[in-house]
């Protein structure tokens, strides 16, 4: 008994600091990390260690901070911690992202009125500065959440709330419906975007209001590649990943893209943007400013406007099957009191396309 | 520094784990002072002066008190060690305070000083006050060395959030102590569940109490819950830290005393208050209440002497108005059990009497985590219906969905049945080195990808 004691304990001290010595020699003698492709972020480094760093307390809290990020095995640990915060715990969401029915989501914020009705002015003040006359309209995106958590007992945003402040406070563009013509599957597993392959729905209703009639037969659908979303580091289980396809066509192939933030061209269909990071800057590279896709020859004269979010990278594409042209503005990246330098307003047609989660934050419109 | 941190657990106590047990015996002590510098200066880089200042005043002091044993200046050289003492505690904790009292009561608009507070200024204190008065009473002899009193002054496990320790409880393992795997291992075991207690279920608790405080759709159940969690989270907190400073105190040789014995199994508040930081309630009873003539006076003298000390537990706690109202709601309430709630209470069937320890705990952790008196309003009105909130809502389904769990291994937690499951039945107790090496693996996951670790009791 006393040497099954003492056998005990010694394995208790030598497992408990074995670890310690390993994680710690590990951490200290490994190269520390820059960027975490899971998570979308830089890593912390280590920190300036100086005389008023150290005083003040600053050196010792970005330590705590690097120590974390570059904790040996770090992207394990993370997924021990939802296996067991998920199954020991059974809690139903880790710091706001939750596994449901095959998806992985982040759930909403309820709606906030003061930023909602702010989105509305914006695109109000806008329409009475630049679009009068012009064929505006508005739609919004239902975010994913609205679809997956029907009948649940998630908190989950109340879109129709969300709608209705939109209808009675937007004067001048008209709406366009999408919630009736998206469903579920036209998102993205462990993304909150939604899949460029699955927007012939929202085409149509589109081409309903602008008149146009876009045939998705012209379009090839391709794989790209395996995506993991940007909340794909937030399941505790290893889903099959979707697959990041993309619409190709004559039209698209002869286009190109110019992004006036830094000024250069590009292909629609950008690999060489941040994809790593952001695999959906697959579409027309990710957020920028102010981009303008031309064809290579025009063909019916029509042009388009989109003040958008990143859902307008992979909608664009599709439209330029109609337009010659399309301005993609994002307000979150520029003053609506510059665009005059940029963009010349004149019988575009008009589209304010957002998601529920950007109009819920509309103080990010400039 | 925090025991709850990557640096603490995977470089601070490993790297002084190692010195500690290499050098020679003789050694050991300055290893342990200079460590336990080290650690306070991580966390108060200028306010590490004050240990090494009431380490060397109350060193001098007890000298001098010893060698005028019996003489008024024994008794001028303990106030004037008090009077340090207090100043420190007074200035750093309690001025803004006071001058905020003052400029409300008599609508002045003196300036506040905003110096901050360093960490674990209430405990030292106490702890170094406690030495000089057992110094000057004969309950122990003045240290004759500066090393192994300035050990027991600065020792970093329980410097920053107890347990209080008394000199005489160390001072001999200050000068002579042994080590041996079982009591190194019991120490470990000792840590790392109360390092588990502190991040696995003290963090989540807490984030649960944060989700309260944003909640969109409050409802009289959301506002037990928050009572509950909150004190459920303190007591993990806090009791995980005192199991965390007991065994690293065991690993380095140490006995320190308990400080929580399941504080929610009891079935009365005078039971409650011998379960919950013993180390304090004894600190007042020795050092303020028997002093004051504990309860061999009249009644109303008695009475008296619960409020005040009542009123300083509350105080010490913290600088704010709703500590001390906390401190007194105690002291009603142990007041009103010693004249005949006791009785009542005998009567009463042991559930009822679980419940009323609920009840009068959870609604005094309300008070308890106030920032303000229109707080303490709100939520204890939020408690109990007057508010115009619902009885229950979808938000609160779902976070009691969301924290059953927690809140459910938390409260078994909080019994002694783990622990005599572990004790009593032989493959569990065998299995020791698995689950202990599992919960530090676990425990780092959670350190690793965590964003919220607070401690509470740290600004005291």
């Amino acid at each position: 008994m006393k040497s099954t004691k003492t056998l005990k304990n010694k394995l208790i001290i030598g497992s408990t600091a074995g670890m310690i010595l390993v994680g710690s020699l590990i951490q200290t003698y490994a190269q520390d990390p820059l960027l975490s492709f899971e998570e979308r972020r830089k890593l912390q480094q280590f920190p300036d260690l100086t005389v008023q760093s150290v005083l003040s307390t600053e050196f010792m809290k970005d330590l705590e901070l690097y120590l974390a990020d570059s904790f040996p095995f770090r992207n394990a640990f993370r997924k021990l911690k939802l296996q067991i915060a998920s199954n020991v715990f059974n809690k139903k969401d880790q710091d706001g992202y939750f596994f449901y029915n095959g998806h992985v989501s982040k759930l909403d914020d309820s709606v906030n009125e003061d930023q909602v009705l702010l989105g509305a002015e914006k695109i109000n003040a806008l329409y009475e500065k630049y679009l009068k006359d012009m064929k505006v309209h508005y739609a919004i995106i239902p975010d994913k959440n609205h679809y997956l958590l029907e009948g649940t007992d998630y908190p989950k945003m109340d879109y129709q709330l969300l709608d209705q402040l939109m209808t009675d406070h937007v004067s001048g563009p008209e709406k366009i419906l999408l919630e009736d013509v998206l469903e579920l599957k036209d998102y993205y597993f462990t993304d909150p975007h939604w899949k460029q392959e699955n927007l012939e729905d929202v085409i149509e209703r589109l081409g309903d209001a602008f008149g146009f009639n876009i045939q998705m037969e012209n379009f090839k659908v391709e794989d790209w590649r395996d995506f993991y979303g940007a909340y794909s580091s937030h399941a505790q289980n290893t889903s099959t990943p979707d697959i990041l396809r993309y619409l190709v066509s004559k039209d698209l192939l002869s286009s190109q893209i110019y992004t006036v933030d830094t000024e250069s061209y590009s292909m629609i269909y950008t690999p060489e943007a941040n994809v790593q990071m952001d695999p959906y800057s697959y579409f027309a590279g990710g957020p920028a400013a102010i981009q303008i896709i031309e064809k290579n020859q025009a063909s019916t004269g029509e042009e388009l406007i989109i003040f958008r979010d990143s859902f307008g990278s992979s909608l664009a594409p599709i439209l330029m099957e109609h337009y010659d042209r399309i301005t993609l503005i994002d307000l979150r990246y520029i003053s609506s009191d510059l665009l005059d330098e940029y963009v010349a307003f004149g019988d575009q047609d008009v589209l304010f396309l957002y998601s529920t989660g950007v109009l819920n934050q509309s103080v990010m419109l400039r | 520094m925090v025991f709850s941190s990557l640096a603490f657990l995977y470089y601070f106590l490993p790297i002084l784990m190692i010195v500690y047990f290499t050098v020679p015996r003789f050694m050991r002590n300055g290893v342990l002072l200079l460590g336990s510098l080290a650690f306070y200066f991580y966390g108060e880089p200028i306010y590490t002066i004050l240990l090494v200042v009431s380490s060397v005043s109350d060193f001098y002091h007890s000298r001098y008190i010893e060698k005028h044993a019996g003489t008024s200046k024994a008794k001028w050289a303990l106030g004037s060690s008090v009077a340090i003492n207090l100043f420190m505690l007074g200035f750093f904790k309690y001025a803004d305070f006071t001058i905020a009292s003052i400029n409300t009561i008599a609508g002045t608009d003196f300036p506040l000083t905003h110096v901050p507070l360093p960490i674990g200024i209430s405990f030292f204190t106490f702890q170094t006050m406690s030495y000089t008065i057992d110094v000057y009473r004969g309950k122990v002899p003045a240290a004759d060395k500066m090393l192994p009193f300035a050990t027991f002054v600065t020792m970093f496990p329980q410097l920053v959030a107890g347990p209080i320790v008394r000199y005489e409880e160390i001072s001999e393992r200050l000068h002579y102590r042994k080590h041996d795997f079982n009591q190194v291992a019991s120490g470990i075991s000792r840590f790392l569940i109360g390092l588990s207690k502190k991040v696995l279920l003290a963090n989540q608790l807490g984030e649960l109490v944060s989700v309260f405080e944003l909640a969109k759709e409050p409802s009289v159940l959301f506002y037990w819950t928050y009572a509950v969690a909150f004190s459920l989270q303190i007591y993990f907190d806090f009791s995980g830290y005192s199991d965390m400073a007991i065994g690293l105190g065991k690993i380095l040789g140490f006995k320190f005393p308990e400080n929580f014995d399941y504080p929610f199994t009891a079935q009365s508040i005078t039971v409650f208050w011998r379960k919950w930081h013993m180390t304090l309630g004894s600190w007042f009873r020795d050092y303020v209440y028997f002093p004051l003539g504990g309860n061999r006076v009249t009644k109303v003298k008695w009475v008296r002497n619960i409020f005040i000390v009542w009123a300083l537990t509350g105080l010490w706690h913290g600088a704010a108005w709703n500590f001390v109202i906390w401190g007194i709601y105690f002291g009603v309430l142990l007041i009103l059990e010693k004249l005949w709630l006791k009785q009542l209470l005998d009567q009463a069937p042991r559930l009822f009497r679980h419940l009323y320890v609920i009840l009068a705990t959870s609604i005094s952790f309300v008070l308890f985590d106030a920032t303000n008196m229109a707080a303490v309003i709100q939520n204890l009105s939020g408690m109990f219906g007057v508010l115009d909130v619902p009885l229950l809502s979808a938000e609160t389904v779902y976070q009691l969905q969301n924290y059953g769990m927690v809140l459910l291994i938390a409260a078994i937690g909080s019994t002694p049945l783990p622990a005599r499951i572990v004790k009593r039945v032989p493959p569990v107790r065998l299995l020791e080195p698995v689950y202990v090496s599992a919960l530090l693996v676990i425990v780092t996951a959670y350190l690793v990808d965590g964003s919220f670790n607070p401690f509470l009791y740290f600004r005291f």
